[in-house]
């Protein structure tokens, strides 16, 4: 008897027949190396770029929220353009620039005037007014200042802040709120006064 | 049909069919990036207010600065009320019961009556620029500026906000 080469003979459950018949050179050949398909990929970029370039801000973020507030929405508001102190008030403290001025706790205590004080604060607003009178001489001191607090904060405790900013000539107070400024109210405002 | 060519292969060069797109996405990879990294997605702005020097109870001390303001137009905002005077008409909102479109309960004043009486107030008088704002201690700092954002939608640019002692 003589020597018999084996075939192919191993055949398991999951026998693929297709494979086997590729593996053994049989079948139509493919060609290996495929063109990526990139016009899909581009649409997509063109899209994202329009879309971030709508939302791109020149300006940058001149007043940086803080953590724990969330603004109050209106839809008619300022263009934020200039650089001018950040008053975040909150239920607990009052906090310029970042660094904490004020407590606000036992609010409801401080009827009178004379409580309202802010000392810590007074002192950091003047210090800021003598840094800017430095280097503006001859200009008047806008009096410009941001103030940020919590939507679901009662007014209180605004108003103590409001008492002592206009004590220190601080006049024109704006309120940062969330959304995007309408040009056309201020334009027409600025026309107005030009004329 | 067939065309023939008059001299195959006489000054015939080969361009390549397909644009090279690899520098084209660089370019665009570049500048996404350089776009993700500078978004601001939080828009912010500011509502500019006044504060007056009109009565005693005036939350303010008076000051150079500050102006007198006779209150043709004025909104008392309570916790829990609004009352909105116009040249002696006077109305009266109060906080109700709604559901957002988030689906939760919440409790707001309706502020389309607002609007319309800021509509009103402002075809009564085609040139104000002002209205007085009064909050009272415990009113909500979001329906102040609900207010003021209504008031500036009709124009009145010169807010005053002014609280009690």
């Amino acid at each position: 008897m003589g020597v018999i080469i084996p075939g192919y003979h191993i055949k398991s459950e999951y026998d693929l027949e297709e494979m086997r018949f590729k593996l053994r050179g049989l079948g139509k050949q493919r060609a290996l190396s495929q063109e990526l398909t990139l016009t899909s990929m581009i649409d997509m970029f063109a899209v994202i770029i329009i879309f971030l370039i709508q939302t791109f801000s020149a300006s940058g973020e001149l007043v940086f929220v803080h953590k724990d507030i969330t603004l109050p929405d209106a839809s008619h508001g300022q263009l934020i353009e200039e650089r001018a102190p950040i008053i975040t008030v909150m239920a607990d403290r009052i906090i310029i620039e970042g660094t904490a001025a004020d407590s606000n706790q036992d609010i409801e205590d401080k009827v009178e005037e004379t409580d309202w004080k802010l000392p810590l604060m007074q002192q950091k607003l003047n210090e800021y007014r003598q840094f800017w009178e430095t280097y503006n001489p001859g200009t008047k001191f806008p009096g410009e200042v941001y103030i940020q607090a919590d939507k679901e904060l009662d007014f209180l405790y605004l108003k103590r802040v409001l008492f002592t900013l206009v004590k220190l000539e601080f006049t024109s107070i704006k309120l940062a709120t969330r959304g995007d400024p309408d040009p056309k109210i201020y334009t027409k405002e600025k026309e107005e006064l030009s004329n | 049909m067939k065309i023939k060519d008059r001299n195959p292969g006489v000054g015939r060069r080969e361009f390549p069919s397909n644009l090279n797109l690899v520098p084209f996405i660089d370019l665009f990879s570049t500048i996404i990036i350089f776009l993700i990294i500078t978004a601001v997605f939080d828009r912010l702005a500011t509502l500019e207010i006044n504060l007056a020097t009109e009565n005693a109870s005036s939350i303010t001390v008076p000051t150079p600065d500050l102006k007198k303001i006779e209150a043709v137009r004025k909104v008392t905002i309570r916790k829990d009320s609004m009352v909105l005077f116009d040249s002696g008409r006077v109305q009266t909102i109060k906080k109700e019961s709604t559901v957002n479109d988030e689906g939760e309960e919440v409790t707001e004043f309706n502020y389309e009556l607002v609007g319309q009486f800021m509509a009103e107030a402002r075809q009564r008088d085609p040139e104000g620029k002002n209205i007085v704002v009064f909050s009272d201690d415990k009113a909500i700092y979001a329906d102040l500026v609900k207010v003021l954002d209504f008031a500036l939608s009709e124009s009145f640019t010169d807010l005053v906000v002014t609280g009690n002692q």
